[in-house]
């Protein structure tokens, strides 16, 4: 039972490694789902089985997320992302960065977490590689991808300290990018049929500015 | 004793050249015969003793040697009018080198230091119908001067803040070594030097930075060793993985030969300084640490491995440099994309650059390996025992080190296949003719000491500094070498039918002609690609238009980031802080006086502050 | 007991010399047998090999000795270098503490050779093979020496024979497990990589502009292509044995039961190449970097989770 506890943390250092370098949106929104069914593993193999936890993770973020994010893509109809601002090589250097930097504050943080440090460097791992997908990437779903991403590295880092009243954070949290994500979906949509593209780095023309002054 | 001997063969060898004035074989003989005599007098006393300055020794003292015999041959044509003054300002480099290695004491080894980088620096200028020489030996001057500037800051102030004194050791005798930052004067004075003078700089100049960083960084006054050891390892560390990565990425796209041989000294330089930067890492875990015993062999292998690979990389880059210089001699141009077709023309030359060459990317069965592989060997040390940043920080090294010799492979690749290889590109390499053999001697002299350097390892490194690897390297190297022969053996054997000469194969294009073979800029097109972050080369593409396209060109330029980035702005801050001041010069002589006098109170106060 | 493991490991070394050309069968069997066809023979390499060492030597009128000796000076540091891995999962005789690095390098000259032998044909399309071969295998050369230090992590040796036999997906823990799992599919990307299979090079198509190694030989005929071809052959079957040795663990180093596994593993490594080659396409070039730093990664990444359970990253 103790070596899950490990697995799954290392499975989600693998599955950032795997989110930087894919340019397919389908490939991240599996991705995406598998972690959020990974949160829904975990607090089951805590001891006492916090069920209702685990349902909600898996229902919104292995299930119902996911599949709005698959519905935004088919009526944007955007397969990949071709341009990244930071390429895929540079990409996976750099969450190594990040997955080493998880490692460091892992292991000076004061905390006798559940799991071990092991998770807390994963949640922080995840955490940046979300903030960076946000930061890298020109399409809006895209950067939708990463918030909940970075939304998973907070889940991950609490279900890691299993407190309750983080737990009723994190539930909010939860609740906030539950709501980003239904606008977002929308606004892509609406973007999408407005402009034919969902680059977010070309709609900085969207100011009240006369033409030709462009802000730089 | 046998040194100082050595010392004043070649310092009144070298003043007695001058006197010959007009008389250039006169004064070619009198140099080239005292710098050799002198060289080789001193070398009996490196095996009589052997300490730590010996290992910079050797590289000035056999570098000496071959500039001697390689000089006469390449000045014949390239200024042998003044060859008086060149043979005067090479002695009194050497021996100002080995002035160098020899004084205990800061104050006569500064000033050796300077004279050193005095007399190199017109070295440097020899050439001096050329523009870019002298631009490159002004350079090359301001860095000796700042350099020796913040040395004797350095020096003067011994109880001075712990870091400050560092920076001032590390960035004073970094500018000699090359550190990334520090290194913008190589790439320009290599090209521009006579190639003996590269080959000595190259190989036996610039690592004696490090001498200076082992011989005066302040252990002695310092109050918490440990953590000074640990600082200037980790600033070693840095500044080489840095110069190592840097160096060999900014060899990639360039097209001067020699100057691609500079970039690769700045990468070489960074091996050395990787080394180093782990041995005082690990001398400063060596208490901390628990396993005692298990860090120590990482400290051994990384200052033996940095020992061994400063003299290979002065045998093998010198050879490389002589190399070049005997391309220049043959074609008139270290252009690579003019050369070409070389090794038909001058097969000696051409077999003895890609020798050193395999042998300074650290290949077997060649010298430059040993070097590499105590480097490596050390850095698994690190990685099985050290503990926390050290590891990580070893492993970082062992992927860096891989990467950049995979690289130096390309580069290297690229400069002999450009150079050497194929059909020549232009009449001028068409027309070349082989060297003179005493110009040759030397080049044979220098690859095949570095060979015996590795039977010498082999059967004379001590058993507690682990003579097994190196010896076991040698059996192999031994093994490989016996089993190519017979396998080459057999196939001349086998193949009694001869070989048919015919033309390379052209697709069914029957007029093949050198226009159409990949230039040395193509061959690393896709790496320095990779790396444009880093590079980011200049393209001027004019793409061809149209069905009967009218001209269609790229033009692509490398230029030193750092000159632009770091240097550029900095030199413009110096300026107009300067014009700020300016007004200060009026012209007015008592306001003249009274700045003098002020200046004089002020030191006063501060003195009686002090006091 | 130590004569006994000598002549095992010289018995498994003479096999190796003789059977790797079947490697190439059986790779072209597995692709043929997915694309319905009955495929060649098994040993068409040998007959290949055999008809080419009768004809005559051709040389390019370019070229010097370099183009002349590089076939063969090849093979012997490909044989040099197979020399000191683990053949029939015996421990080398002639390996020592640190050996991994000259392994590696050997193979690093060999390579260093055909290159050379390529630009000494002055040709165009040899030398756009040997810019693409000198890019790649830098990259690989950095994921491969990130797997030693892994393995030296691993096992506390740095001589090659031991810290394979250490080495190996056992069940132990959890961590080593998947740590292993990461190595082993690493090292295979670079296995494709430097014996230039699919998805970096397809070594069925005959068309000089999208090759590697193919191009870079181009000039070859008669004797002189038959070695390189044996090089290659020699080659795969070094890097498979390295694969078998990694991944397979400790309890299969024993006697026959070694041989058994290590031969057995051999050929498994090639029918996985084989499926490999026939369900991909060859990948862009522009790709292919992207291919091995993630390799470089993952073992990277092997590597921090393998010294936080050893010690820790940074503390």
């Amino acid at each position: 039972m103790n070596d899950w506890f490990g697995i799954v943390p290392a499975l989600f250092l693998l599955s950032c490694l795997l989110l930087a370098t894919s340019s397919r949106m389908l490939h991240l929104i599996r991705l995406v789902a598998l972690q959020g069914i990974l949160l829904g593993v975990l607090p089951l193999l805590s001891e006492g089985g916090h069920w209702g936890i685990a349902a909600v993770n898996i229902i919104i973020k292995g299930i119902v997320l996911p599949v709005l994010l698959y519905m935004a893509m088919k009526r944007a109809s955007v397969q990949r992302e071709l341009e990244p601002l930071v390429g895929y090589s540079v990409s996976a250097v750099l969450v190594l960065l990040f997955c080493g930097a998880g490692f460091w504050v892992a292991e000076r943080l004061p905390l006798n977490s559940a799991m071990g440090p092991l998770a807390v460097a994963a949640a922080f791992t995840v955490l940046l590689t979300g903030l960076f997908i946000v930061a890298a990437r020109k399409k809006a779903l895209t950067q939708v991808i990463g918030f909940l991403i970075f939304e998973n590295g907070i889940t991950l880092f609490g279900i890691g300290m299993m407190r309750h009243h983080e737990l009723m954070v994190e539930l909010g949290i939860l609740l906030d990018v539950l709501v980003l994500v239904f606008i977002m979906g929308i606004a892509v949509c609406q973007i999408n049929r407005e402009f034919a593209h969902i680059d977010a780095d070309k709609l900085q023309n969207l100011d009240d500015l006369p033409d030709g002054e462009v802000k730089k | 004793m046998l040194l100082y001997v050595a010392l004043m063969i070649i310092g009144v060898g070298g003043a007695l050249a001058l006197l010959c004035g007009k008389k250039h074989r006169v004064a070619t003989l009198v140099g080239a015969v005292s710098l050799f005599s002198g060289a080789a007098a001193g070398l009996p006393a490196m095996f009589m003793g052997m300490e730590f300055e010996s290992f910079f020794q050797i590289p000035v003292l056999i570098l000496g040697i071959a500039a001697a015999l390689y000089s006469p041959g390449y000045l014949a044509g390239h200024g042998s009018e003044r060859s008086n003054v060149y043979w005067f300002f090479l002695n009194l480099t050497v021996a100002s080198m080995l002035a160098v290695t020899v004084f205990e004491h800061w104050v006569p080894f500064l000033l050796a230091w300077e004279v050193m980088g005095l007399a190199s620096a017109v070295l440097v200028m020899f050439d001096r119908e050329s523009t870019a020489a002298r631009k490159a030996g002004w350079l090359y001057f301001a860095a000796c001067h700042a350099g020796a500037a913040l040395l004797i800051l350095y020096f003067m102030f011994p109880e001075c803040n712990v870091y400050l004194s560092l920076f001032l050791v590390l960035a004073g005798f970094g500018l000699k070594i090359g550190f990334p930052l520090l290194h913008i004067w190589l790439p320009e004075a290599h090209p521009a030097a006579p190639a003996p003078v590269s080959a000595l700089m190259s190989g036996a100049m610039i690592p004696l930075g490090f001498l200076g960083i082992f011989k005066f960084a302040h252990f002695d006054t310092c109050i918490c060793l440990e953590e000074y050891m640990a600082f200037l390892g980790w600033a070693l560390l840095i500044l080489g993985v840095a110069g190592a990565l840097g160096g060999i990425i900014f060899a990639l796209p360039q097209n001067n030969l020699k100057r691609l041989l500079a970039y690769s000294s700045i990468e070489n330089m960074g091996l050395i300084s990787i080394a180093f930067g782990l041995c005082f890492l690990g001398a400063a875990a060596y208490d901390i640490q628990e396993r005692v015993d298990d860090i120590s062999e990482m400290v051994l292998f990384s200052f033996v491995g940095g020992i061994i690979h400063i003299i290979n990389h002065a045998l093998l880059k010198g050879g490389l440099f002589l190399g070049a210089g005997s391309v220049l001699k043959m074609t008139h141009t270290l252009s690579m994309d003019k050369l070409g077709g070389l090794m038909r023309r001058a097969p000696q030359s051409g077999t003895l650059f890609t020798l050193n060459a395999a042998g300074l990317c650290g290949l077997p069965p060649f010298g430059g390996f040993i070097g590499e592989c105590l480097i490596y060997y050390a850095a698994f040390f690190g990685v099985m025992n050290g503990s926390g940043a050290l590891r990580s920080a070893a492993v970082a090294v062992l992927i860096v080190m891989a990467l950049t010799g995979g690289i130096a492979v390309a580069v290297y690749a690229k400069a002999i296949g450009a150079v050497f290889l194929g059909e020549p590109r232009s009449q001028q390499a068409a027309d070349a003719l082989e060297v003179k053999p005493l110009m040759l001697t030397a080049q044979y002299l220098l690859f095949g000491l570095s060979l015996l350097f590795i039977v010498i390892l082999a059967w004379t490194l001590p058993e507690d500094i682990d003579a097994p690897l190196v010896k076991n390297i040698a059996i192999l190297y031994a093994a490989v070498v016996v089993l190519i022969a017979i396998l080459l053996w057999a196939q001349r054997i086998l193949s009694r039918r001869g070989v048919r000469k015919s033309c390379t194969w052209d697709c069914g294009y029957a007029k093949p002609d050198a226009r159409m073979e990949y230039t040395g800029t193509a061959f690393t097109q896709p790496l320095s690609d990779l790396f444009d972050p880093v590079l980011k080369v200049e393209k001027k593409l004019i793409r061809p238009e149209t069905v009967f396209p009218e001209k269609a060109s790229l033009d692509e330029r490398v230029s030193d980031r750092s000159v632009k980035r770091f240097w550029q702005p900095l030199t413009e801050l110096a300026v107009m802080l300067a014009e700020k001041i300016h007004h200060l010069q009026s012209g007015n002589l008592h306001f003249y006086i009274l700045l003098i006098l002020l200046t004089l109170a002020g030191m006063l106060i501060y003195a009686m502050m002090r006091g | 007991m130590e004569k006994c493991e000598m002549i095992r490991f010289i018995f498994c070394y003479a096999a190796a010399l003789v059977f790797c050309p079947l490697l190439a069968g059986i790779i072209n069997k597995v692709k043929a047998f997915f694309a319905g066809r009955c495929g060649v023979s098994i040993f068409q390499l040998y007959f290949d090999i055999f008809k080419l060492l009768k004809k005559e030597r051709v040389h390019s009128a370019t070229s010097n000795w370099i183009l002349a000796i590089s076939p063969l000076a090849q093979l012997g540091f490909i044989m040099a270098a197979l020399a000191l891995l683990p053949l029939g999962l015996n421990i080398s005789p002639l390996g020592f503490s640190g050996d991994a690095v000259l392994l590696f390098y050997f193979l690093g000259m060999a390579r260093f050779l055909t290159v050379l032998a390529a630009l000494d044909t002055g040709s165009s399309f040899e030398g756009m093979g040997a810019s693409r071969e000198v890019q790649f295998s830098a990259l690989a050369e950095a994921a491969v020496f990130a797997l030693l230090a892994l393995l030296a992590i691993h096992t506390g040796t740095l001589e090659t024979g031991v810290m394979l036999q250490c080495a190996g997906i056992g069940i132990s823990a959890w961590h080593t497990a998947a740590v292993m799992v990461l190595a082993g599919l690493a090292f295979f990307v670079v296995l494709l990589c430097e014996n230039c299979r699919v998805p970096f090079d397809d070594p069925e198509t005959h068309l000089e502009l999208t090759m590697i190694h193919e191009a870079m030989v181009l000039d070859y005929g008669g004797p002189d292509l038959a070695v390189i071809f044996y090089g290659a052959a020699l080659k795969l079957w070094l890097f498979a044995s390295f694969l078998v040795a990694l991944v397979l663990p400790e309890s299969c180093f024993a006697g026959m039961v070694g041989i058994c596994c290590y031969f057995g593993g051999v050929a498994v490594t090639a029918v996985l190449i084989g499926i490999i080659e026939s369900i991909m396409a060859r990948s862009r070039f522009l790709k292919l970097p992207q291919l091995l730093t993630g390799a470089t990664v993952l073992v990277v990444l092997a590597l921090i989770i393998q010294i936080f359970f050893n010690g820790g990253v940074i503390k």
